[in-house]
């Protein structure tokens, strides 16, 4: 059951179009992916469904409900956590929660309990007194998300949560988000590590130049490059004709290169790994490694837009 | 709006430096500008023709003034100083003011320049010092007088200038301290007095910083994301720009207090007794400059650039609202005019008017009309373009 449904919606800004007629819906209970390239639009979408940024065109409806013309319905069912660590560095992990569990209305012992009760859950409260300023990337990125879960939403907006952070924190958050989800949490997250939401989302939506351009589960996602595969090479000099000889071999669907890597997608048994080696010598390309991969989110996304998440 | 209030209270209390910097510096300045001795009162070459014990007895008496400062020179020099507009006035003591101390009837030469302001200042505290001189020497000699008549001894060299000290005191308590009247064309005489200028005027350009500092709190929400964070949340919009403004009204006005109370204490500037319209005023203006903070805040991206504007506004309204230099002693029309579209200018004018001329609540409404037109203005226009340039972070 869609708990918030975004229809057509269209963000115009003078010189470019952010979100260029976007259908969206988020299921209860679900963590849905929302992957794209820096610049896809995403961000944008995310301000329009929390009622931040005004869409010029189409409607959100939560459970059926107009959020453009109420938009204090979603406010107190959504949490939102930006992608900036958006928290006062003065103030201490516990202040900083504090201040926003009052602006969420929360008062007196319920908001201390709260307090408590989220420090738990980003396990963070051997370190709650100390000032944000002093905490390390991923015990900011932490509280950030606590920030967000003080008013007990519903539903929790999650735009890039893991930026820059070590691994050891990474795996701390992916945890929580998939135990808040499990306790009834509806997620939708964004992000641009292909394995975060490949280990956490139900569905995925890609997005790139305003426009949703695949959706489905990862499986159906990935199904629909199953008749494909991606060779990779990585050479230590590279001929000038080995990328237009590569192209023009029956089979070949695209050829990417990104420094001393180059990966062709293929159809599936069209090319064979000796055809690849034989133009690398004629063009007096050295190889120093040739990999056939299984296809990947990335290399479904790869498919769809011609280049690469972090690009 | 209380959390606002309360995040901002903590943050003020962990990083204090520049508050408490901006509550030193125009103390610093008040002591730099007024209390060292009499580089702040204005020099006019005096000349003694007469050189009598009398005639350097009014110098002396000229010399009480806390605007004047009168230097002796020939009147070679002088001649020279008025003509070459270092001094905007000369003082000659003509021979025959014994005579005419004692006849009533004194004439002090004047020497001006073509565009001196202070003329009838001048002329009005030197008629003043005179006849205060005049007076008391009648005075004196009356007092000897009867004492000589009760048979006291009164030829001991110690008595006379006893008497003159004992007179003089008593006088200080009843005698107007002003030390100017009307002038010939009826308008108010220019009254100067260096603690209150100095005080005032850097109490309301320091004021300025700390106004503008604490609204650009706002512009370090934007940039974190906390603006767009407390935006989405169920506070009202009305309620977070209302949080950022009295905040930043309680740190200046609070810090308008603390210098009004410090600069009586330290330095006994006289405030007067009436403190209601002097509060009202710099209430208003606490407003009117938070409202400037906001419009600087709607056209700058970050506080860095807030930090590299402020000063340019602040120094240009103390230098043309008359809080480094008492306007009267500017002359070009232009600049009077300019300073009338300056915030500071009308607390400045306002409130000296309240302390040198006696005047009260009727001297606070056409102040008060125009500041809080100009507040609208800017509150008006700096909230659409902190809304717009919102917009361009997202």
């Amino acid at each position: 059951m869609e708990v918030l449904e975004g229809r057509g919606l269209v963000k115009r800004y003078p010189n470019t179009v952010a979100v260029d007629g976007v259908h969206f819906r988020l299921r209860k209970g679900e963590i849905l992916g929302l992957l794209g390239p820096n610049g896809a639009g995403k961000s944008t979408l995310i301000g329009m469904l929390s009622t931040l940024i005004p869409p010029s065109e189409g409607e959100i409806l939560l459970d059926g409900i107009d959020v453009l013309k109420n938009p204090n319905i979603i406010r107190n069912r959504l949490g939102v956590v930006p992608q900036e660590i958006a928290l006062y560095p003065d103030l201490t992990g516990e202040e900083n929660l504090l201040f926003f569990g009052r602006v969420y209305g929360l008062k007196g012992k319920a908001l201390r309990r709260r307090v408590e009760e989220v420090l738990e859950i980003i396990n963070l409260t051997d370190r709650a007194r100390e000032r944000v300023g002093r905490y390390s990337g991923g015990m900011k990125r932490r509280i950030n998300i606590g920030a967000a879960l003080l008013h007990r939403p519903e539903i929790l907006f999650m735009d890039e949560p893991t930026v820059g952070i070590d691994p050891q924190s990474r795996r701390l958050i992916l945890d929580t988000i998939k135990d808040l989800n499990r306790e009834g949490l509806t997620i939708l997250y964004t992000s641009h590590y292909m394995e975060e939401v490949d280990f956490l989302c139900d569905r995925i939506y890609i997005m790139d130049h305003g426009k949703i351009i695949a959706d489905g589960t990862k499986e159906e996602l990935i199904a629909r490059i199953s008749n494909e595969e991606t060779i990779e090479l990585d050479f230590e000099r590279n001929g000038k004709e080995f990328l237009p000889a590569l192209e023009g071999l029956p089979g070949v669907h695209a050829v990417h290169q990104r420094g001393a890597k180059i990966e062709i997608v293929v159809e599936k048994g069209m090319v064979s790994l000796g055809k690849i080696v034989h133009l690398a010598e004629n063009s007096k390309t050295s190889l120093l490694s040739v990999e056939v991969k299984k296809p990947t989110l990335e290399d479904l996304f790869l498919h769809l837009t011609g280049r690469g998440l972090r690009e | 709006m209380g959390i606002i209030l309360w995040q901002r209270g903590v943050g003020l209390l962990r990083n204090s430096r520049m508050f408490l910097l901006m509550l030193l510096l125009p103390l610093l300045f008040t002591f730099a500008f007024s209390n060292m001795g009499t580089a702040s009162k204005i020099s006019i070459p005096l000349h003694d023709e007469e050189g009598s014990p009398l005639s350097q007895k009014a110098v002396s008496y000229l010399n009480r003034s806390s605007s004047y400062q009168f230097v002796p020179v020939s009147l070679e020099k002088l001649k020279v100083e008025v003509a070459e507009g270092r001094a905007e006035a000369g003082i000659i003591i003509p021979k025959g003011f014994s005579e005419g101390m004692a006849s009533g009837k004194v004439e002090i030469q004047m020497v001006k320049s073509k565009d001196s302001t202070i003329i009838p200042s001048l002329q009005g505290m030197i008629q003043l010092s005179l006849i205060k001189m005049h007076t008391e020497q009648t005075g004196v000699k009356a007092i000897l007088h009867s004492l000589t008549q009760l048979g006291l001894d009164v030829n001991r060299p110690q008595v006379t200038p006893r008497v003159e000290e004992l007179l003089a005191e008593r006088w200080k308590e009843t005698l107007p301290v002003a030390t100017a009247g009307k002038t010939a064309e009826g308008s108010k005489a220019f009254r100067y007095d260096p603690k209150l200028q100095s005080s005032l005027g850097f109490m309301l350009f320091f004021v300025i910083y700390s106004i503008i500092f604490s609204l650009s709190e706002m512009l370090n929400d934007r940039r974190q994301g906390i603006w767009d964070r407390l935006l989405i949340s169920p506070l009202r919009k009305g309620e977070i720009y209302l949080g950022n403004f009295l905040y930043s009204f309680m740190v200046g006005y609070g810090q308008l207090l603390i210098l009004l109370g410090a600069s009586r204490l330290l330095f006994g500037v006289d405030w007067g007794e009436g403190w209601g319209p002097i509060l009202f005023l710099l209430a208003i203006y606490t407003v009117t400059i938070a409202a400037f903070g906001m419009l600087l805040s709607g056209f700058v991206k970050n506080t860095q650039q807030l930090n590299a504007v402020v000063p340019i506004f602040a120094v240009s309204f103390a230098m043309l609202g008359g809080a480094f230099w008492p306007l009267e002693v500017v002359t070009s029309p232009w600049l009077i005019t300019v300073a009338k579209g300056i915030p500071l200018y009308y607390p400045m004018s306002a409130i000296k008017e309240i302390l040198l001329h006696q005047q009260g609540w009727n001297v606070v409404w056409l102040p008060t009309v125009v500041l809080l037109l100009m507040a609208a203005l800017f509150m008006g226009i700096g909230v659409r373009l902190f809304e717009r340039k919102g917009g361009e972070y997202r």
